[in-house]
């Protein structure tokens, strides 16, 4: 059960926080899956620090990389985390020089005190920390592929909550949870060796611009909170679904599976990439950020997409 | 779980098989009996009309079905170019099939099944080849009560007939559902496009069938006990079915690319009730893409294996209203031959 959740003191308490928990958590240091520190300060960490972390995966056989270091810009009020995942490591490289990496990914955060949740095994840690009245949300590490591991040897995502080193506050419409992802905050690792933008929705900072599987310039996209089209047959459309959505009749949500799909529009190829290890997609019927919904015994988060609390707008990470 | 191939040469046949399938894999045979009734239409085509002058006049079997510890029967008419189905709570073995406690069709007791609310409720499998030649038998009893047909009409020309409970999502009552493939009949020049077919528990607006779509026994938000149509064109019951959209996500985005497996998807059956309601999944069954498959292979994942069959016929379709000749003739793009459902498949778990 590895997972926690406390308050940070700022953000650079937090950043402090997710080393600490990937490195000494006792549940992942038990079953061997704790995060080893490759790069950076052992000790407490301070702005402008920078880490790099490997993984082990489930068994002690993978290397999954990645690097975080904080952000500040007083003028701006902004105080961020920023990560970035590398297939490639080099003991004789900077964190941010590593080889193979990822575009940046950042968390919205600020330097006052902050609810967080952090959920980790030795393949992906996801986050979710609350600032102010938003929720900030990251995905980092290995997703489960359909494929095995010499056909897809480095299934990792990198998925934060912006585009870039902005306000908490910023109501970018790029600006989006992993679980629909806007442009420019996801990352996928293809099996070409290359990172591919995912995204759920158009580049676009004021309109709500979506992306449908279809076409763009992104390797693909997630489902169901998008599709591939919505030109051949007629159902409700994944708008349609995702908003009116409910709960199951005995008052029970149903859960569903976050997929990477790719797509030949603007990617490489169509395929199913992989599922979102630990984390689905939830009606906001009747729902809210930080409910419990317990499935099959095992407790899952409601977290919701940033500033927003739409229907189609919450998700849950399994505390497990 | 079972599985059988059993020859047969009309709907008559595939309706008296099934029955003794159902008998020797665990489910109750109410009745399998020959019945002589002439209020059906049981001719290709024409299916949006009164059915007057397709009138059946002769022999049809007469089955109705129930799994041991689960609610509800399903009654089947088997003609011979024609296999009709209905769902309902009740049974009553000295009436029609069409004419059943507390059910799915919408009988207004005039003797027969002409009018549209009728028709629109009657469950139809169209078989548009005469004689046919098989039908493949899946059924069992676990994880839920099911029984399955994929009937071949002629070799790679197929249609289908599913008939279980579902595994619901938490507790609902109901639970029943029977369904068939359809190729819109009643838009005849559509059936080369894929999109305008239906295959069981698929929800498709524009499969244009109002003929051939089946139900499932559900419920609403106040818990009230109501049928559902696979589909949302229907005077009295609640839409569901499993989004036709997602299933094209899903038909696109496999095979693999990148290492060329075949993935396949569980059908999520919805009920629109208040907000749309996920109700459940039907047992041992999954929509599949063909591109590596022909009809009648065989997959094997983990100790499974699946087998599978196209909605209809796996082939490009001209994706037009006419056939063009060379000399600039045309002809309806309605035929047989012209029904084309592409790579969308279905697989059956067979062993």
């Amino acid at each position: 059960m590895a997972w926690e959740t406390g308050t940070a003191t700022n953000h650079v308490d937090l950043f402090n926080k997710i080393r600490n928990f990937l490195t000494t958590n006792t549940d992942l240091v038990a079953d061997g899956q704790n995060w080893t520190q490759e790069l950076g300060p052992t000790g407490t960490l301070v702005h402008e620090d920078q880490i790099t972390l490997r993984g082990p995966g489930l068994t002690g056989t993978d290397n999954i990389y990645f690097g975080m270091r904080t952000l500040e810009n007083p003028g701006a009020d902004t105080y961020n985390l920023q990560f970035w995942g590398h297939a490639g490591f080099s003991a004789t490289l900077p964190s941010r020089e590593q080889p193979l990496t990822s575009p940046d990914a950042y968390v919205l955060t600020w330097n006052q005190p902050m609810t967080y949740w952090i959920v980790g095994n030795g393949r992906r840690w996801m986050l979710a920390v609350k600032v102010a009245t938003v929720y900030s949300t990251a995905y980092c590490g290995f997703f489960l592929p359909y494929g095995t591991p010499s056909e897809y040897p480095f299934p990792m995502t990198v998925a934060g909550i912006a585009l870039n080193n902005t306000r908490w506050s910023s109501e970018d419409q790029r600006n989006r949870f992993f679980a629909s992802p806007g442009y420019n905050t996801f990352w996928t690792y293809y099996p070409d060796n290359i990172w591919r933008r995912i995204t759920n929705y158009d580049n676009d900072p004021n309109n709500y611009d979506t992306s449908d599987g279809d076409h763009g310039d992104a390797g693909g996209y997630v489902f169901p909170t998008r599709g591939y089209d919505n030109d051949a047959f007629s159902s409700p459309t994944d708008e349609d679904v995702t908003n009116n959505a409910d709960k199951c009749f005995d008052g029970s949500y149903l859960m569903r599976d976050l997929t990477i799909m790719s797509s030949a529009a603007g990617g490489p190829y169509h395929a199913m990439m992989g599922v979102m290890d630990g984390a689905y997609w939830v009606p906001g019927r009747e729902n809210s950020s930080e409910n419990i919904i317990t499935k099959d015994g095992v407790d899952h988060l409601v977290v919701q997409n940033l500033f927003r609390n739409g229907f189609r707008d919450y998700m849950t990470l399994r505390l497990q | 779980m079972a599985y059988q191939n059993v020859p047969v040469t009309d709907g008559y046949q595939v309706v008296q098989q099934l029955a003794n399938f159902a008998a020797a894999n665990g489910w109750t045979v109410h009745r399998n009996t020959v019945d002589n009734d002439d209020e059906v239409d049981d001719a290709p085509g024409d299916y949006d009309s009164t059915g007057i002058t397709n009138r059946w006049d002769g022999d049809y079997r007469l089955v109705t079905v129930s799994a041991p510890g689960f609610s509800g029967y399903v009654s089947l008419a088997g003609y011979q170019n024609s296999i009709y189905m209905n769902g309902h709570r009740g049974y009553d073995g000295s009436k029609k099939w069409f004419d059943q406690p507390d059910q799915y069709l919408l009988y207004d007791g005039d003797g027969n099944t002409y009018d549209a609310a009728e028709r629109y409720t009657r469950v139809k499998v169209e078989l548009r080849v005469n004689p046919i030649q098989s039908v493949h038998f899946f059924g069992g009893m676990t994880p839920t009560p099911y029984l399955y047909a994929a009937i071949e009409m002629e070799p790679g020309f197929y249609r289908h007939m599913a008939i279980g409970h579902f595994q619901k999502f938490g507790t609902a009552l109901g639970g029943l559902f029977w369904d068939v493939s359809s190729a819109s009949p009643d838009y005849r020049r559509y059936v080369s496009y894929y999109e305008h077919h239906r295959v069981p528990f698929l929800y498709n607006s524009s499969s244009n069938v109002r003929t051939g779509k089946g139900g499932f026994d559900c419920q609403d938000t106040t818990g009230v006990k109501r049928f559902a149509a696979f589909g949302s064109y229907n005077e009295s019951h609640l839409p569901g079915g499993h989004w036709s959209k997602e299933v094209r996500s899903f038909a696109v985005a496999t095979p693999i690319a990148f290492n060329s497996r075949t993935a396949l998807l569980t059908p999520l059956v919805w009920v629109s009730s208040e907000g749309y309601r996920p109700f459940g999944t039907p047992p041992n069954f999954r929509y599949v893409n063909l591109t590596y498959f022909e009809a009648g292979d065989e997959m094997t994942i983990g100790g499974d294996v699946w087998k599978v069959f196209p909605w209809a016929r796996r082939k490009a379709g001209v994706r037009s209203a006419r056939v063009y000749f060379p000399d600039g003739s045309y002809r309806n793009a309605d035929q047989p031959e012209d029904e084309a459902t592409e790579m969308y498949g279905i697989a059956y778990l067979k062993d």
